[in-house]
């Protein structure tokens, strides 16, 4: 078997996480996460997953603000770390401002349920 | 009196002070021509003519100084005097006349209308009856003195005289009363005729008085209402100058009245005029509901409209300015919506949960469900998914009210579109064992594509919805010239006839739809409403209570 993916999730919600940390092992995904934006860019640098799952409304530092400075990193394999944010708002001005900051795609938590989650995850990382 | 009548007393009396003038020097000069041509010498010596012609000029010089005072410092009784005395001073200075000139019967006598005519100026017409009565009892007097020898014998030879001729004196006297008494008549008759005039003139006065005052007041009130407005006013003419601006245009656009009136909106300063005047030529001076957001420290937001002000002969006057301030509403709105959004993001994150933590178990992650428990679960999950279904109907009205619905147009294909909608609601439809026939013309237009999608699929939904089972529902989408038409039939339930006026508003669900299907929100309809329109198309449907029912819409074919 190939070595697994390892997947970061940014979440707050304690719940959430967990279901989708649940879901993830389920998959056979490598899992890390971090409860807020400070925790997650030093996740980002620190374990380099393959993947990220990012909520926008978090503690200390916002989504859009991780986003951008993975973005930003200098490093090649943190700045091509594919990101899909995983928010509560839905707004088409957010949508527009995540995917124009480089996110793969932007799902609505309460629009899709975690397999359609995988799926996309799968569709990203293929 | 009062100062109206002494004004008009005193007026007359100068006329005949004026006219005196006037008379006594032609009767100077008629006397002493006649002595000159006829010889008729007399005893109108020249000093006597001197004497008499200089009292005539005397007390007139007396009149005149007393008619210069103001006619409100001249007394009642100053003033009655001076007009009897009008009359009487010339009879007595006419009977002296004639009594030097040793006859009556003389054309002298004629200055006896003289006396008549200037009562006609001064009196009504009982003075003028009295002074006609008067004038020829003296007459009589003095014919009569004549008659019986009292005044001196007249020297002239080709004149007799009525001395002692009862003849000559009867006819002299019934010549002078029909003379007199016809002047006096006429006289009295152009006097009344003069006041009736003037009466009338009077009574004129006053209604075109009255008529100023109303109007006035009508204009006061219509300028206190004008001024008073909540709303601001502005009024320009054809010229695009200013000729009219309330004190809450004033105040909002921060100008002063006197510096704009008469002023074209290029030519006024202050920069909030200037933006006014701006978007006025802008939209070629029509304005409906334009908004306009000036700010000063704080942010206000003006709506523009205009109307346009014509007389009762629809001529155009000008333009009329309405400047509403909708900050506050602006405000309620903006804060409502923002309350919406926040709120729905927070529903949605444990709905998200609720969703996850069943789907997890229903996918059976968590290890084998039986059929049962799966049962539940999916009733569980299908209450979720319609809550969160509403949350997205609460968001979607909240940015239709905001004004920023409508996202980002693109050029699409319309049946791809439809075949979308069609594939997400398969499950739903296959469920009624309902059979969906599509027959769509390939057209492709400018929209936006999740929101049209969302109008799309709320049709169908709802037909299928309201469609017994194993029913037919037919979607057609045809070209009109530069429109497309899109319909949705179903055979369904209907709406009721009485309740289809309603059938867009926010919330509204028609009685038999509520019994049907329990669940709906009454918020589709008036989304789909708004996004046809917002789209610049028309949304209409016939339907017949348990018949079914056919949705339209039409869309104009850009890009």
């Amino acid at each position: 078997m190939f070595a697994s993916k390892k997947i970061l999730i940014v979440e707050d919600d304690k719940f959430l996480r967990d279901l989708v940390l649940k879901k993830l092992k389920e998959e056979q995904y490598d899992t890390v996460y971090a409860v807020d934006g400070e925790e997650a860019i030093g996740k980002i640098k620190e374990e380099k997953p393959d993947l990220v799952l990012l909520d926008l409304i978090l503690p200390s530092l916002s989504g859009f603000e991780v986003l951008k400075q993975l973005k930003a990193d200098p490093q090649p394999e943190v700045n091509a770390i594919p990101v899909i944010i995983l928010s509560n708002l839905g707004q088409e001005d957010d949508i527009k401002k995540g995917l124009e900051m480089g996110a793969k795609d932007f799902l609505i938590k309460a629009h899709f349920t975690l397999s359609e989650i995988i799926a996309k995850i799968k569709e990203v990382l293929k | 009196m009062e100062l109206i009548e002494k004004q008009q007393a005193a007026e007359a009396v100068k006329i005949v002070v004026l006219a005196r003038w006037f008379f006594v020097t032609v009767a100077v000069i008629q006397v002493v021509s006649l002595q000159i041509i006829a010889k008729a010498t007399g005893s109108m010596t020249l000093s006597r003519l001197v004497l008499l012609s200089g009292i005539c000029y005397g007390y007139n010089f007396l009149y005149w100084l007393y008619l210069r005072r103001a006619p409100e410092k001249m007394s009642d009784v100053s003033l009655r005097t001076v007009r009897v005395l009008q009359v009487v001073g010339d009879m007595i200075v006419i009977s002296m006349m004639l009594y030097f000139d040793r006859t009556v019967t003389i054309f002298v006598s004629a200055f006896f209308l003289d006396v008549v005519l200037i009562a006609s100026v001064i009196y009504k017409k009982l003075g003028i009856l009295l002074t006609t009565i008067a004038t020829c009892l003296l007459f009589t007097v003095l014919a009569y003195a004549e008659y019986l020898g009292y005044f001196p014998p007249i020297t002239a030879l080709y004149y007799y005289g009525l001395k002692g001729n009862f003849i000559l004196l009867e006819r002299t006297l019934i010549f002078f009363y029909a003379g007199l008494g016809a002047a006096g008549f006429l006289s009295g008759c152009i006097a009344a005729l003069f006041r009736r005039r003037e009466r009338r003139l009077k009574e004129q006065v006053v209604l075109v008085e009255e008529a100023r005052f109303a109007q006035e007041t009508e204009k006061n009130k219509v300028a206190a209402v004008i001024q008073n407005l909540t709303d601001g006013l502005m009024m320009i003419d054809n010229q695009d100058k200013i000729i009219l601006i309330n004190q809450e245009a004033e105040k909002t656009l921060n100008v002063d009245k006197s510096l704009v009136i008469g002023r074209t909106l290029d030519e006024v300063a202050g920069d909030y005029l200037k933006k006014v005047g701006q978007l006025y030529k802008e939209n070629g001076g029509q304005l409906h509901k334009k908004e306009l957001v000036i700010s000063d420290g704080k942010e206000i937001i003006l709506e523009l409209s205009t109307a346009v002000v014509v007389d009762t002969a629809s001529r155009e006057l000008g333009k009329l300015l309405i400047f509403h301030d909708i900050t506050r509403e602006k405000t309620i709105d903006r804060l409502k919506s923002d309350f919406v959004t926040i709120a729905a993001h927070q529903l949605r994150t444990p709905l998200s949960a609720v969703k996850w933590a069943l789907n997890l178990v229903l996918d059976g992650d968590l290890g084998k469900v039986d059929a049962r428990q799966e049962e539940v679960l999916k009733r569980g999950n299908e209450s979720n998914e319609r809550m969160i279904v509403l949350i997205n109907d609460l968001l979607n009205v909240a940015r239709i009210e905001e004004g920023r619905f409508i996202y980002k147009l693109q050029k699409l294909s319309f049946p791809a579109l439809i075949k979308e909608a069609a594939a997400e609601l398969q499950p739903f439809i296959q469920k009624k064992n309902i059979t969906l026939k599509i027959d769509a013309e390939e057209i492709a237009t400018l929209v936006d594509k999740e929101k049209i999608t969302l109008a799309i699929k709320n049709l169908i939904e709802n037909a299928v919805n309201y469609s017994p089972g194993e029913s037919v529902i037919f979607v057609s989408l045809t070209k009109h010239q530069d429109k497309l038409l899109f319909s949705v039939k179903d055979q369904g339930i209907g709406i009721p006839q009485k309740q289809q006026e309603l059938l867009y508003t926010r919330f509204f669900r028609g009685s038999n739809a509520i019994k049907t299907d329990t669940e709906g929100t009454g918020l589709g309809l008036f989304i789909v409403k708004n996004i046809i329109e917002s789209h610049d198309g028309k949304i209409w449907f016939e339907s017949q209570e348990n018949r079914g029912t056919t949705f339209y819409f039409e869309l104009p074919i850009r890009g």
